[in-house]
């Protein structure tokens, strides 16, 4: 039994690691790909194609993108994720710098988008194809269709620049100033829950339908217990672990989605720094991000795998019979 | 994202509407009184940046946003100061002469400077960091402006001697470039970098925000300031609503069609500041002088002929720039403005002729290469689009990734043919000729008669003669088009309404030493 879990957790790291061997590679060969290179941006009038030549010689860029690619993933394999072509700072100190807006706005975001979504799904089957119902789809129909960069300006015209109730960009520190702080939380975190509170709820709702069939709900309605009781000590359980896995993957995906959202509420995260990156062709940064977000979307859905495990005694025996 | 692009522009109409209701009651509480304005002491200006600022050393500058913090931070032998226009000014040093043969050139120190640090500034600090931003293992860009000089040498603790190649009658203007720093404190430039500016940093995270305070060692007026925070807003349009929440007093380089927002903002909360006089920035239309069809000079005089400069400077830039009846580099207004052989007024008529004459037909399909980061350039591209299907030519605009866009001409020589790219350069005039001089510009056009004239004119110590073969090289430029001129114009600064003080200098960097509120 143990013994099982543990070959999982193996397995798990193993395909983890090809993964992130791949990744690194495709990171790296399209980032060489695509027209420009460090000293496009940054050259100026009168730059020459010589002076183009020295400089990325002194940058190791005009190597075979093999010795490249050797060379960056040695350094890797040693914990050293190079460093900013322009400000010279490591990779590992921009991203740390980074993190804490990116990690605080996506942990409040997927707190208010479950605490959203949860009772909505459970509002829409309790009288399923009703009025309310009918209002919740209605919503997460919006919510899916509405693209958060365009929400988040709507919301910044109307709440920063109208009414003036919280400020239209920056981040405040949250040891420093924790009021600021929630302030400048309060708009993007909004922005982000509605379009992931949207799908989960939708999800939710599905999962909480699938269960109805089944004999155990039928047993319980049996017993004679109310249809709510049943909803929330029968169905939802059920019903949540399919929607844990999916907001791992939700999770994965913000921290591509949250890239616009942070661009226009000028947070200091790691999206910012990122497009930054593509932009300026600072490739071992956008190299470094990119490795970093996989890691954190593979820990995610890892952490959400084993979690499963733990409480769900179904999928115990199957991943240890695998 | 065009229908993204429509939602934005909604968004937007709907913030005017929340500004005009505001402005309404602002109006009205405020009753009329005076808007003078007496000048406040003190204060923070908070500055939104285009672009991050990624690191301190004036000698390792890449990013405009750097040069742009020059003025408030460091000092140079020489200066441009708002008084004195073209003409450039003492700074680090007094006054200066030049040899009779302008090659070699003595600059006498101003005494008393001193580092933030409270250290005295030396003659040595000076000749150490020219050589230091000359050294090619610096890759200073600047330094092409100073590759001439041959040795600095410290007479005296009052003097610096340049020697220099050859003649030079710009050099004064060059080294002003070239800023002074405190060799001894290079390991620490990025957290506390030792100044002599009127400003000294007191906070800075890379690509983020950068603070700076008085400097209370600055040998000259103290600024009126106390703090200037640059905030890095990479997004236009966060810019924009931050300068509308007031979270911002000022923005650098706000895109042109939000700048005729701002200029005819009902509120009159805003102002946008341009240079006063000759404005630096040349808004091009770049070919491939080698390339058909544009090898042929006809049909870079029929693209000319073709382009409505009047109803560009209008409508794109809401009358913010200049251009003369000839295709000059130099902006009307400016002393060394000349030549004026060759004319053009827009001519759809004359333009087809030309196009006929350079095999370029009816039906002709050519390319405009621009990319999203310029906005002005893509509603530029529409408006010639319209006037060339007028004549049977299609333009086809294609909007690429900033990068992408630049790889295609840059750096020289690239081949483009049938592509007219948009492009802008900016240069503090008479230099911006020397930008099109043979093997330089990215549009291979290589003259050496136009090389002659520009050089004798910048070796030249008379300003008559000066003049004189700056207008020559200006006259084959409007007769050869080598590129469209299209106008003359600088980067814009939106302040708020309580800002005065900010102007743009002859190099096109927005200056914000000088600035006050006012009450």
């Amino acid at each position: 039994m143990t013994g099982g879990l543990v070959r999982f957790i193996f397995w798990r790291i193993g395909s983890s690691a090809v993964l992130l061997v791949m990744v690194s590679i495709l990171v790296f060969v399209v980032l060489r790909i695509i027209p420009g290179d460090p000293t496009t941006l940054s050259a100026r009038p009168g730059f020459t194609q010589q002076q183009r030549d020295l400089r990325l010689n002194e940058l190791g860029l005009n190597k075979p993108v093999i010795v490249q690619y050797l060379t960056w993933a040695g350094d890797l394999f040693r914990g050293d994720f190079g460093k900013s072509y322009f400000s010279g700072y490591s990779t590992t100190e921009l991203v740390a710098r980074r993190l804490p807006a990116t990690l605080e706005l996506t942990l409040i975001s997927i707190i208010v988008s479950l605490l959203i979504a949860v009772p909505s799904a459970l509002l829409s089957v309790r009288r399923l194809h009703g009025p309310l119902d009918g209002m919740m789809s209605g919503f997460a129909a919006i919510g899916m269709a509405m693209p958060p960069y365009w929400l988040g300006v709507i919301l910044v015209v109307i709440f920063a620049v109208g009414l003036g109730w919280f400020p239209a960009r920056g981040y405040e520190p949250l040891l420093t100033d924790p009021l600021g702080n929630l302030q400048s939380m309060v708009l993007p975190a909004t922005t982000v829950s509605a379009s992931i509170a949207a799908p989960i709820y939708r999800f939710l709702r599905a999962a909480l339908l699938e269960t109805f069939p089944l004999d155990y709900i039928r047993t319980a309605r049996g017993k004679g217990l109310m249809w709510s009781t049943v909803l929330r000590r029968h169905s939802l359980p059920n019903a949540l672990l399919p929607t844990l896995n999916f907001v791992g993957l939700v999770v994965g995906s913000l921290l591509g989605g949250v890239v616009a959202i942070e661009y226009v509420f000028g947070l200091p995260g790691l999206g910012a720094l990122a497009i930054d990156a593509v932009n300026k062709r600072d490739y071992s940064v956008l190299q470094g991000v990119v490795m970093l977000a996989v890691v954190g979307f593979l820990l995610a859905s890892f952490i959400v795998d084993l979690i499963s495990l733990l409480i769900d005694p179904r999928l115990r025996v199957k991943a240890t019979s695998r | 994202m065009k229908g993204l692009r429509l939602l934005t522009v909604l968004a937007v109409l709907l913030l005017v509407a929340t500004g005009c209701q505001q402005s309404g009651q602002q109006d009205e509480s405020a009753g009329g009184a005076g808007t003078e304005g007496r000048a406040a002491q003190g204060g923070t200006l908070t500055v939104a940046a285009p672009e991050g600022i990624p690191q301190l050393d004036p000698h390792k500058i890449v990013f405009n946003i750097e040069t742009a913090l020059y003025p408030l931070l460091w000092n140079g032998l020489t200066q441009y100061t708002q008084d004195g226009g073209a003409e450039v000014q003492p700074d680090l040093a007094e006054s200066w002469e030049a040899s009779e043969d302008a090659t070699t050139w003595t600059f006498h120190l101003r005494s008393g400077v001193k580092f933030a640090d409270g250290k005295d500034l030396s003659a040595e600090d000076i000749v150490a960091s020219i050589e230091r931003a000359k050294s090619p293992r610096i890759g200073l860009y600047l330094a092409t402006y100073i590759q001439n000089i041959k040795s600095v040498k410290a007479v005296n603790d009052e003097t610096v001697r340049i020697d220099l190649d050859g003649p030079s009658a710009t050099f004064p203007a060059d080294i002003s470039r070239i800023k002074i720093v405190d060799l001894e404190s290079l390991e620490t430039i990025n957290e506390t970098p030792n100044s002599t500016g009127p400003f000294k940093v007191k906070e800075f995270v890379p690509d983020d925000h950068l603070v700076v305070v008085r400097n209370d060692n600055y040998y000259g007026e103290a600024p009126s300031l106390d703090e200037i925070k640059f905030v890095a807003t990479l997004d236009p349009a966060a810019g924009v609503t931050g300068m509308r929440s007031g979270d911002f007093d000022a923005m650098w380089r706000a895109p042109w069609n939000d700048i005729a927002q701002f200029q005819s903002d009902p509120s009159g909360d805003f102002d946008v500041v341009v240079a006063e006089q000759s404005p630096p920035t040349a808004v091009t239309l770049q070919f491939d002088d080698q390339s058909p069809p544009f090898d042929k000079i006809e049909a870079r005089q029929a693209m000319m002929y073709a382009v409505d400069r009047q109803k560009i400077l209008e409508a794109v830039y809401s009358g913010n720039g200049q251009f003369g009846q000839t295709n000059s580099l130099i902006a009307p207004d400016d002393p060394f403005f000349g030549g004026d052989s060759a004319q053009y007024e827009f001519d759809l008529d004359r333009a087809k002729e030309l196009f006929a004459e350079a095999g370029v037909e009816e039906g002709t399909t050519l390319t405009y290469w621009t990319t999203g980061a310029y906005p002005d350039h893509i509603q530029m591209g529409q408006l010639l689009q319209e006037d060339l299907a007028k004549i049977g030519i299609e333009l086809q605009i294609q909007e690429n990734e900033v990068n992408t866009w630049a790889e295609k001409f840059y750096p020289p020589p690239k081949t483009y043919p049938g592509l007219v790219v948009p492009n802008l350069q900016t240069f503090s005039s008479p230099q911006i000729l020397g930008f099109w001089k043979s093997d330089v510009a990215e549009t291979n056009w290589g003259n050496e008669t136009y090389d002659k004239y520009v050089n004798q004119g910048d070796s030249e110590l008379d300003e008559t003669a000066r003049k004189e073969a700056y207008s020559n090289a200006q006259d084959l430029f409007s007769e050869e088009v080598p590129a469209i001129v299209v106008l003359k114009t600088s980067n814009p600064v939106v302040v708020s309404d309580k800002v005065q003080g900010v102007w743009i200098d002859v190099e096109g960097y927005a200056r914000f030493a000088d600035a006050n509120f006012s009450e």
